[in-house]
């Protein structure tokens, strides 16, 4: 199923910018065939494409039902229509190509994290699309420096947030044993494991989603070009939330964190986001912070916690994924016509560019929740779900959604009259470059959707709404709600109010503007505290740590070895009763010889044959053990540190030798190794006196001819048995060797000044 | 630098080493031996080349540089990881069998893709190491 999409994208990385421009509509518009083919068939049901970890039971597996699949079709076709019009928004240009790369990569992600049955693999799609947006809104990063950091930020918060939610599916997992979201819904789940499920899963939504005190990092992302704009914050990133939200109602909605949680925090949200669009001046901006408002509407409804509050809380979601695109292209076409993004420099365009103008309108009327367009059905229906409702803050809820439906109201009038009323107010405004229909294609089809989703009111619940929210919630409504007219209710009347308010809070605020000030609810100053904090706690620990000699690391690590190992020392009775061989005190004789030799011995070569010499002598302890392979090991390995000492010495040779400890000195660290050395050898014959425990060697003995068909254990467990644990061992192996060649290459060996020699 | 008493040994003990880590190679499924110490055995034979011969004739009568031997050993570990995946089964999962050829046999091992990705990386990369400590103060002598 996604395989086109991926092909295309594959395609789309060394092509030709009009080839990837093509490719990347192309496969938008194939996947959008596909899931559309899907849902004609009407597939339900999880299709497993591939066991991926069978161990933990993950496995790559869609969820296909109307509501996902409907939920995908939003998602491709969006990006459809915003890949043909980021073509047409960059031109052939390198940055374009990148751009529109970018965005099939990211449309996938998206696809996934819609479709994905298991837990672990949307937590994966999750990420990926941070990662994706986070590339996305890079695309500019040559031009404004503080895109990357605006980039960074949208990064490192959704990320955060997105960690406890990891732990949020895991306990999930754990306490019902699957991770597959399909089997989840049916699963009734205590009202404790909800809870402690929704508090460590809501972090992730809402900094996902950008909900106070989480939404700083959308005007941010504002940096990114604007058809990335528009699809990141129309159909999907923001979305990627809300939709969590509404696929985790089933399996948490009961938990009392549920209204809570959303209610406060998106009444906050959708208040705020409205004020401050109220006070941008940067089309841009205001949408930005108009989906800031947006969402939080969207999150009061979800958190209402019925399932009709969730079936308008869906409608919503894609009424606005549709209009919200369109204007955010919009306002692209905008920019690209004027040359400018600000409202105090716009104005008349609606004589100059009549049909964007008309486009436009349409999908502004369709924000504020004018009739006949789509956005009046679903803020229609959220009212009288809202109405309806009697959870706890169910006041809270209301002001929420009324304060900010009044400023949704203003701030839309506001962007509209500005840039399409009155005269123009710059050169660029007046004298508008002409658009080609590519710029218009994607908006105006956008605002053909709005309309006839409103118009066809009766078509879209039939279509749309019932069968989505039937998948979703589990059943349906027999009795078909959406209608333009309802007849004169509390819903229409509330409605009219609120317009009416909108009006005048624009009417008033056109003669005195809103201030933009500070954005005091939001944390970007917090956030760079605190990644100073971060910094300044890392580098306190560094300073604490570093600088001190290696020989008070090597005692500091010995010390606290041993100390672990001190339970043990009831054994030590059995040093009475150790039998001692001829053979072995012969061997013992010779290493204490050889470590005689290497205390007195001054010349550097010297010691280091003595060193080889007990390693050999410890070889040959190994012989005594029958431990043939040890011997080996131990030999070649001493051979070779032998070389590697030698050829290093080389290079201090000709220096000066360090000053002679102080006498205390010499003595204190005496005294340390005569005391280690005994703790050693006591704990050596301490773990001889426990008992064994032979399951694992007999498991070894049995399986190994058996399974692996071999006789040398000790290589087959190397190889086969543990072959992970010796396949990252010898990736380690490589990449010292690789590190300490980059070492050598990267230094400059000077007889002058050598680093200061390690204590020995 | 060059001894001739040096090279006189190593023209017995070079092959000796290179064969010694071949068996270890080989043999190490059932006897003592195995990727690690076969490693170490064809490090020794390396070292042992350029200390007797001079870097410049160890250069120039090796196919491949130790450090390109290293890393297409880790090429190989992880191949021997991905293959048995193409096979639909868990990675690093080895096969065996027998291939008889008329009164010769030979006990075949998939194990063993592993074990020479391992005597690779070990033997590679310790004597590049090695080549490198050998070969800097040269360089500072050559070029100051």
């Amino acid at each position: 199923m996604l395989p086109a999409l991926v092909g295309g994208l594959l395609l789309a990385w060394p092509g030709a910018t009009r080839a990837a421009r093509v490719l990347g509509v192309g496969a938008s518009l194939g996947s959008l065939v596909l899931l559309a083919s899907l849902l004609v068939e009407s597939a339900t049901g999880v299709a497993v494409a591939w066991e991926w970890v069978p161990a933990l039971s993950v496995r790559v597996a869609w969820r296909l039902g109307a509501a996902t699949l409907g939920l995908a079709i939003l998602v491709a076709g969006v990006g459809a229509l915003v890949l043909q019009f980021a073509g047409a928004y960059f031109g052939p240009s390198q940055k374009g190509r990148r751009g529109i790369a970018l965005l099939c990569l990211f449309e996938a992600s998206m696809l996934g994290l819609v479709l994905a049955d298991d837990l672990l693999l949307l937590f994966t799609f999750w990420e990926l699309t941070g990662l994706c947006s986070f590339f996305l809104i890079n695309t500019d990063a040559d031009k404004r420096d503080d895109t990357f950091a605006s980039a960074q930020q949208a990064l490192l918060i959704t990320v955060g947030g997105a960690l406890p939610m990891l732990l949020g599916f895991v306990y999930l997992i754990l306490e019902t044993g699957t991770g597959s979201l399909s089997a989840l819904v049916t699963r009734e789940l205590s009202p404790g494991v909800q809870t402690l499920a929704l508090a460590l899963i809501l972090p992730g939504i809402l900094t996902k989603s950008a909900q106070v005190p989480f939404h700083f990092w959308l005007p941010g992302a504002m940096a990114a070009p604007t058809p990335i704009s528009a699809y990141l914050h129309s159909a999907t990133m923001v979305k990627a939330g809300l939709i969590l939200l509404l696929y985790l109602f089933p399996v948490c909605g009961d938990s009392a964190l549920w209204s809570g949680v959303l209610i406060p925090l998106g009444a906050a949200t959708c208040i705020w986001g409205s004020y401050r669009a109220l006070g941008q001046d940067d089309v841009k901006l205001l949408m930005a912070w108009s989906t800031v408002s947006q969402l939080g509407l969207m999150t009061i409804t979800a958190g209402l916690g019925t399932d009709l509050a969730i079936r308008a809380a869906l409608l919503h979601l894609i009424a606005h994924a549709v209009f919200k695109a369109g204007l955010f292209l919009g306002v692209g076409a905008i920019d690209h016509a004027t040359g400018t993004r600000r409202l105090s420099q716009l104005g008349g365009l609606g004589r100059r560019a009549p049909l964007l103008c008309a486009v436009v309108a349409v999908l502004a009327g369709s924000m504020a929740g004018l009739p006949p367009f789509a956005g009046f059905l679903s803020k229609e229906l959220v009212l009288k779900k809202l109405l309806l409702a009697d959870t706890a803050l169910h006041d809270v809820a209301v002001l929420g959604i009324v304060v900010g439906s009044i400023g949704t109201v203003a701030y839309t009038a506001r962007f509209f009259f500005d840039c399409f009323a009155g005269s123009p107010r710059s050169d660029g405004a007046a004298r508008p470059r002409r658009l080609g229909p590519a710029f218009l294609v994607a908006p105006t089809l956008l605002a053909v959707l709005s309309v006839f989703g409103g118009l066809g009111a009766r078509f879209t619940d039939r279509w749309v709404l019932e069968p989505m929210s039937a998948a979703l919630l589990g059943f349906g409504l027999d009795v078909p709600e959406l209608r333009l007219w309802h007849g004169i209710n509390v819903p229409l009347i509330l409605s009219g109010l609120i317009l009416a308010v909108g009006f005048l809070v624009y009417w008033l605020s056109e003669r005195r503007r809103f201030p933009a000030g500070p954005d005091v609810l939001s944390g970007p100053r917090l956030f760079e505290g605190f990644l100073l904090g971060a910094q300044a706690a890392g580098g306190l620990c560094n300073r604490a740590l570093s600088g001190a000699s290696p020989s008070i690391y090597f005692a500091l690590v010995l010390t606290l070895g041993l100390a672990t190992a001190l339970p043990l020392a009831g054994n030590l009775t059995t040093l009475v009763a150790t039998s001692w061989a001829v053979g072995g005190v012969t061997v013992l004789v010779g290493l204490a010889f050889a470590l005689a030799l290497l205390v007195g011995l001054s010349s550097k070569v010297g010691r280091i044959l003595a060193l080889t010499a007990v390693g050999f002598a410890v070889a040959m302890l190994y012989g005594l053990l029958n431990a043939p392979d040890l011997v080996l090991t131990q030999l070649l390995v001493e051979v070779l540190t032998t070389v590697f000492f030698l050829l290093a010495v080389r290079f201090v040779a000709d220096r000066e030798p360090p000053p002679e400890p102080s006498r205390t000195l010499q003595a204190s660290r005496l005294a340390f190794a005569a005391l280690i050395g005994v703790a050693i050898s006591a704990l050596v014959v301490a773990v001889q006196g426990l008992p064994r425990d032979t399951r694992l060697p007999d498991y070894y003995f049995q399986a190994g001819p058996a399974i692996a068909e071999g006789q040398n254990l000790v290589n087959l467990l190397l190889a086969d048995f543990r072959g992970l644990d010796t396949l990252v061992e010898t990736l380690v192996v490589l990449l010292a060797a690789l590190g300490s060649i980059a070492l050598l290459r990267g230094r400059e060996f000077s007889t002058r000044r050598g680093p200061r020699e390690a204590g020995r | 630098m060059k001894s001739f008493l040096l090279q006189q040994l190593a023209r017995l003990i070079l092959p000796l080493a290179m064969l010694l880590g071949l068996a270890l190679l080989l043999k190490g499924h059932d006897l003592p031996g195995g990727g690690f110490v076969a490693g170490l055995s064809f490090a020794s034979a390396g070292i042992l080349g350029f200390t007797a011969y001079g870097a410049r004739r160890f250069h120039a009568s090796v196919p491949v540089e130790p450090d390109r031997v290293a890393l297409l050993g880790g090429v190989v570990v992880l191949l021997s990881l991905l293959l048995p995946l193409a096979f639909g089964e868990p990675g690093l999962t080895h096969r065996h069998g027998l291939l008889e050829l008329g009164p010769f046999s030979w006990k075949w091992q998939t194990a063993l893709l592993f074990e020479t990705g391992v005597v690779m990386i070990v033997g590679g990369g310790a004597s590049a190491a090695a080549l490198w400590l050998w070969e800097t103060p040269t360089r500072r002598e050559g070029g100051g």
